[in-house]
This record gives structure tokens, C-alpha cells and sequence, in this order.
């Protein structure tokens, strides 16, 4: 039987043979493995056979919770998704906040297992045991919003809907996941495995609260959050201005992503910051039981541009990836662009991100108007944004390379576009630039996803002994600063440590927004939380094991399906200086660094030096025999 | 003499200083960056970059009258 935190039940559907059934495993799976990636990505090692292509209907479809999720603790929201990546071919993992994740858990399971594939469409309604598997003919080709409406008049105002829109339905190799409209598995194409197996909707109702050990002490630490969010310099920053208030400090520290990471200042930065997002700025909002509340709502009404407040907002990563990164600085546009993006469940980033290498190679005659349907993919058209998305969820025109991701687009133009790539494993960069935090390119580098800004922390917050993360992360053993540029063993040190915390947040269902070193809730009081929510008598220690586990399993998936030390690198332009603005002339990376730190983090991992975690690690680890791969 | 120095806090840090986003302060003529900070009840944990008309400057730079500073707080992950 299960802890206090869990359900105790993960729940098996086969599309194919429309079979349902329930495994309960004993309270030691759950200890090992308390969700998250550590729970999705060992069914994605046991159950996805070798080889398989990530759109065959043998791939496996993976919905994680975690323990914290659905109890009264702070900034719990966390659900991830994992299947073999279409995009990368490497482990697709994929997390997501929002509210879907604690009433899918309120219905009495952990987690979902999705294998086979629907002969026609359909949706999944959970409503605690009953579960049924129904046709969605009439749902398919429909808008999220659309979806949401049908779905939620049928369930319920209760009931919340994980879904795809168009772009999933068409195999976008980037199409995203979304619950309740605004929130996203964004990355890796999740949303096209769910679309490849016919699979349109998941809606869930629950009314089996999760079992705390001690919820007052679980509530108490959610009041103290929002008794102090205003007092701290993260939160209340992330409540004030949102992610989006990034964009014009990284623009004038000059390595906000413009032109294709061409340029490092946008002109026009200004106009798509938190400041110039206040004129459309209808709301502040958040996810399950999280006083921080980070995230943006805007509204348009112009006759000529309409932005519905009911898909939210753009993040940071949205605005530069669809806004200063295409040259485009107009908050208005940019906001429809994102509206677009998540009615039709794509990507920001990697669709921004493949327009901007399409239009990086226009503008060098790698490609024409004949190849492009007629656009004229000049930086800062603003005419082609909204039509290329459209484009792209359908898989028409222009938008049918688009939706293949840029590495694969890049294959068909030729290797002159290679240099003009910027993705890691196939995944196209986010809007952060490792030459001046180097923790961040071996997240990019090294993550298992391919490139990832939130596999680790940032280095920023660690730069000296008064910044705001030193302090928090002395229980790692991280007493000193380091340096943003630095790759020396301490930032590998640094990156290696993070990584597990990191990963041991998306393990516990926590979200980085609302836990040290970017969120107000320090290393202590989270441990007393996952101990008043379990009753375990467990430490730091355990619970970041848990995150060098999910590292480990990941990497372990990688090496089957042919993935090795060569793929742990980062795109060449970072290897340059920077062309212009402030930081125009310096910050390459030295090369011959980057390629130690690798090795000296495959020696801290206990990897081999071709990247092959050794036997002993896996060992120490606990990582069953029957999930390694052979040989 | 005083002088006025115009400040912009930017990503959400007025939230922690004792002023509004845009705001005109009246500094004394050898006025530093730090010193300015301190008027507006901001730390040095609390600041990434601090740009005086548009050039990076540094916490021990002086303060001339009518330089605008722009002060933006540190920013990673979005």
C-alpha cells in the first residue's frame, strides 16, 4: 500500500485492444520513484520497445503527477508528460503547471500509461474508477477552446481537459500539450504522439482527496508563501511583472536571442517587455495552490486583432522566440501570435525558433519565395507571423517544413544551413545564451531532452556571495559563488548539483517558480513540506537521489536509441563572439573548456568516458535490472 | 550643488524600492550608484545591471545632474 501523498494506483490504457487496468505498486516504487520523470520515464524505459518510431502506435504515452501534487502545499501543480521524443528521438519529457494535474490525481491515480493507437478518434473521461474511452469524430479539428467548452458542458464546470489542438492532430513534431487552455508540456512534440495515436482529449474529475500526514503543516508553509511573497525579490518580482519582465534586462545586458541569435539587443525590446504588456494586461494568474501567481492574462479587442484572455499570456520565452528573435516588436502581434500557438497547441519556442532559422536562411538565398509559398521571410515581416502559424497546425503550404522542426528543415536546404542552426539533439534552442552563463550550455548540451533552460539553475543567481542564490543552496554543499563564464569544476560541480535539485523538483511536483534559488520557499521548509505531506522520515539526501535517478534513466534511454557523447554538444554561433552591442567582440566560449567540463561532469556522474553511466552508478542508484538496456 | 537624476526600475523591482517605476530623485552633487540605491531602499542582492545613460556602470561610479538610470533586477529562466 502507498504513503500518505499518493494514490497507490497507475493506471494502464491500451487504445488498440480499448483495455483498461490498474496497477498498484507496493510503497517502495513510490519512495524510489514519487513521480514526475522518475515515475514517467521509468515506464518510458519499460514499456517503449527499442527503436520504435516516436509516431508508431508502440510508442508509450506517459502522464505523470507527483506526490506533492493535490495537497495544500505551495506551488505543487507540477505533471509531466514523457514518450519518445518525434522531434529529438531521444526521451521526450515535458513538464507543465496548471490545474489538470491535481484533479487527474483526485481521481485515485498516480500516473497514465497510453499505449496502442484508437482506430478512429477519441477522448479518455476519468471520473475516479470509471473510466471510458469515447469517440471524439466530432471533436477532432477543433480549437482548444472549442474542445474545452464541449468537453466541460458535458463533465462539468469541475472537470478539467488535457488536450491537442489541430497541430497535434497533424503530427507537428513540436505540437504541445494543454490543460485548461493556458498551460503547456510545451517542448519535445509531446502533442504529436498524443495526436499520432488518435488520442484528442483527456478529461478528469476527481473527488478522492490526496492523503497528507500532517496538511496543517503543508497549509502553514503555503500561508507563509503568501504572507511573504511581496517581501522577496523572486516573487514578487514573478508576481509584479511575470516572466516577461526578463526581457528588457536581458536586452540591455545584451544577449537577448534577435535575428536568429545574430544580434544580442533588439531596437525595439522595449516594446515587448513587461511594461509595454501592461496596455493589454488584463489579469495576474496561477496554478494549483500557488500564491505566487506568475502568470500573465491579456485581452485585445481591435476590430483587426482580437486576443482572447482565456489562453492567457506570453511568457518570456514566447516574446523573444516569436517576437525579438523574428526581428518583430509589437506586443500586440506577438500576443496573437502566442493566442495562436496555444489554440492550436504548438510550441513558441520551437516554432519561433524554425521560423527564424527559415528566415535566416531567406534572407542569406538559402531559400526563395518559390520554396516559401510566396513569403517574403525578411526579419521584422510582421505580414507573415500569423498566416505561417496557421500554416504549420495544418500542415499546409510553407507551414507543412515548418512543422518539421529546423534540424529536419535544415537536412532538405542543404549543409549550407547547417551553420545557421541553433537546436541541441535536434530541439531548438530557448531564449537564453550560454556564452554568458556557461551552467546553461551544459544544461543544453548535456540534458537528455535535448536543449532545456530548466534542466538546472541559472547562474546569475550565483555570481557572488550577496546574490540571491548563493545563500539558499549551502545545504548542496554550494557555498561559494562562481562565475557566470566560468568552466572550471566548480561550475560543473554547480550544474551537477543543480541538476539533480531540479529534477527532484519535477519529481516532487514542485515548480522552480515557487522553490529556491528562483522562488521564495527555502531548501528547509520544502523538506518539512514532503515529510508533513508523506510522514517519511526523509532528508535532502534521499530526495535528490531521486533526481540523479530520472538523470540517469534518461541518459540510459539515449544510449538505446543510439544517442552518445557526440550529441552532448551545443550549436557552433556560441563558440563565436558576440557580433554587436555591449557585449559585441567577447564571450565565446573556449572550446577546448567546454568539451572538459563535459568530461569532467561525465566523472562526477559516474559515466564512462564516452557518456555510459557505469555499472556501479546504476547500482548505487537502485535502477532495476530489467529496465537497463542490454549490452 | 543637488542635482536631479531621473530613475527607471525595471521587471518588477518598484515592488521593493521606495519609489515609483519612473521617478526624478534629487541627489547630492558626488552621489555615487550605491548611494542611490541606498535612497531607494534597494540592495545590492536585488540588482543585476545598472545601465547610466545607456552605459553599463558600476555600484562606485558618481552621478552626474540630469543622467538617467536605468536599474534592472536579475533575471533566469522563463
Amino acid at each position: 500500500m502507498a504513503s500518505n501523498g499518493f494514490q497507490g494506483k497507475i493506471l494502464h490504457i491500451d487504445l488498440t485492444e480499448k483495455e483498461i487496468t490498474v496497477e498498484e505498486p507496493d510503497a517502495s516504487f513510490y519512495r524510489k520513484y514519487p513521480g514526475g520523470p522518475s515515475q514517467a520515464v521509468y515506464y518510458a524505459l519499460k514499456e517503449i520497445p527499442k527503436d520504435v518510431k516516436p509516431l508508431d502506435p508502440s510508442n508509450v504515452f506517459i502522464i505523470s503527477s507527483a506526490v506533492l501534487v493535490g495537497t495544500p502545499g505551495p506551488s505543487t501543480p507540477r505533471v509531466t508528460i514523457s514518450a519518445k521524443s518525434p522531434l529529438t528521438g531521444a526521451i521526450g519529457k515535458s513538464e507543465a503547471g496548471g490545474f489538470w494535474g491535481a484533479e487527474f490525481k483526485s481521481t485515485g491515480h498516480d500516473a497514465l500509461v497510453i499505449s496502442g493507437k484508437a482506430e478512429d478518434p477519441c477522448f479518455i473521461a476519468i471520473k475516479d474508477e470509471k473510466i471510458t474511452i469515447n469517440p471524439a469524430n466530432e471533436l477532432w479539428g477543433k480549437t482548444t477552446k472549442e474542445v474545452e467548452e464541449i468537453l466541460k458542458d458535458e463533465y462539468g464546470k469541475s472537470s478539467n481537459v488535457l488536450q491537442i489542438g489541430p497541430a497535434g492532430e497533424n503530427e507537428v513534431r513540436y505540437a504541445n500539450v494543454c490543460n485548461d487552455l493556458a498551460h503547456f508540456n510545451g517542448r519535445n512534440g509531446m502533442g504529436a504522439v498524443m495526436g499520432s495515436k488518435n488520442l484528442k482529449a483527456i478529461v478528469v474529475d476527481g473527488s478522492k482527496n490526496t492523503s497528507c500526514k500532517d496538511k496543517s503543516r503543508a497549509a502553514e508553509i503555503t500561508r507563509w508563501v503568501a504572507k511573504n511573497r511581496d517581501e522577496d525579490p523572486r516573487s514578487a518580482g514573478l508576481h509584479e511583472a511575470g516572466t516577461p519582465g526578463g526581457i528588457t534586462s536581458v536586452n540591455a545586458s545584451g544577449w537577448l536571442p534577435t535575428k536568429n541569435w545574430q544580434e544580442g539587443q533588439f531596437e525595439k525590446a522595449d516594446q515587448i517587455g513587461s511594461e509595454a504588456m501592461e496596455e493589454i494586461l488584463v489579469n495576474r494568474k496561477g496554478c494549483y495552490s500557488c500564491p505566487v501567481q506568475c502568470k500573465r492574462v491579456v485581452e485585445i479587442k481591435n476590430d483587426d486583432l482580437e486576443v482572447d484572455p482565456d489562453y492567457g499570456g506570453p511568457e518570456y520565452e514566447s516574446l523573444g522566440s516569436l517576437g525579438s528573435n523574428l526581428g518583430i516588436g509589437d506586443i500586440k502581434l506577438v500576443s496573437k501570435a502566442n493566442e495562436l500557438c496555444n489554440k492550436y497547441t504548438i510550441d513558441t519556442i520551437s516554432f519561433g525558433m524554425t521560423l527564424s532559422f527559415a528566415m535566416h536562411c531567406y534572407e542569406e538565398c538559402l531559400l526563395d519565395q518559390e520554396d516559401t509559398g510566396g513569403y517574403k521571410l525578411e526579419f521584422g515581416n510582421e505580414e507573415v507571423l500569423l498566416p505561417l502559424i496557421r500554416e504549420t497546425a495544418r500542415g499546409e503550404g510553407f507551414g507543412k517544413q515548418l512543422a518539421k522542426g529546423s534540424a529536419r528543415l535544415a537536412e532538405e536546404i542543404g549543409k549550407e544551413a547547417q551553420p545557421l542552426l541553433r537546436e541541441v539533439k535536434g530541439q531548438e534552442i530557448p531564449m537564453h545564451d550560454p556564452r554568458v552563463k556557461t551552467g546553461l550550455g551544459l544544461q543544453y548540451a548535456i540534458s537528455g531532452v535535448g536543449a532545456d533552460h530548466w534542466a538546472a539553475q541559472h547562474d546569475p543567481y550565483f555570481t557572488d556571495d550577496e546574490s540571491l542564490g548563493t545563500s539558499t543552496l549551502h545545504a548542496l554543499g554550494i557555498m561559494d559563488s562562481i562565475s557566470e563564464r566560468g568552466l572550471g569544476a566548480e561550475k560543473v560541480r554547480f550544474f551537477y548539483y543543480t541538476n539533480m535539485l531540479t529534477l527532484m523538483y519535477d519529481n516532487l511536483g514542485a515548480c522552480v517558480f515557487g522553490v529556491v534559488a528562483r522562488g521564495i520557499v527555502p531548501l528547509d521548509k520544502f523538506i518539512s513540506l514532503v515529510r508533513s505531506v508523506t510522514g517519511w522520515n526523509t532528508n535532502l539526501w534521499e530526495l535528490l537521489k531521486t533526481g540523479e535517478r530520472a538523470a540517469n534513466m534518461m541518459r540510459l534511454f539515449n544510449l538505446r536509441e543510439g544517442f552518445g557523447k557526440e550529441d552532448d554538444r551545443i550549436p557552433e554561433i556560441f563558440f563565436e563572439d558576440f557580433s554587436g552591442g555591449p557585449l559585441g567582440g567577447e564571450k565565446a566560449i573556449n572550446r577546448d573548456k567546454f568539451k572538459e567540463a563535459i568530461e569532467k561532469y561525465y566523472q562526477m556522474a559516474g559515466w564512462d568516458e564516452k557518456g555510459r553511466p557505469l555499472e556501479g552508478k546504476l547500482d548505487e542508484l537502485g535502477i532495476p535490472k530489467r529496465i537497463r538496456p542490454e549490452g | 550643488m543637488p542635482h536631479e537624476v531621473e530613475i527607471h526600475l525595471h521587471g518588477g523591482l518598484h515592488k521593493f524600492a521606495s519609489r515609483a517605476r519612473r521617478s526624478i530623485l534629487v541627489a547630492e552633487n558626488d552621489a555615487s550608484v550605491m548611494d542611490i540605491c541606498g535612497r531607494i531602499c534597494l540592495s545590492k542582492k536585488e540588482i543585476y545591471l545598472i545601465k547610466v545613460d545607456g552605459t553599463r556602470a558600476k555600484l562606485e561610479d558618481e552621478i552626474n545632474d540630469g543622467e538617467k538610470v536605468d536599474i534592472f533586477p536579475v533575471f533566469g529562466g522563463g
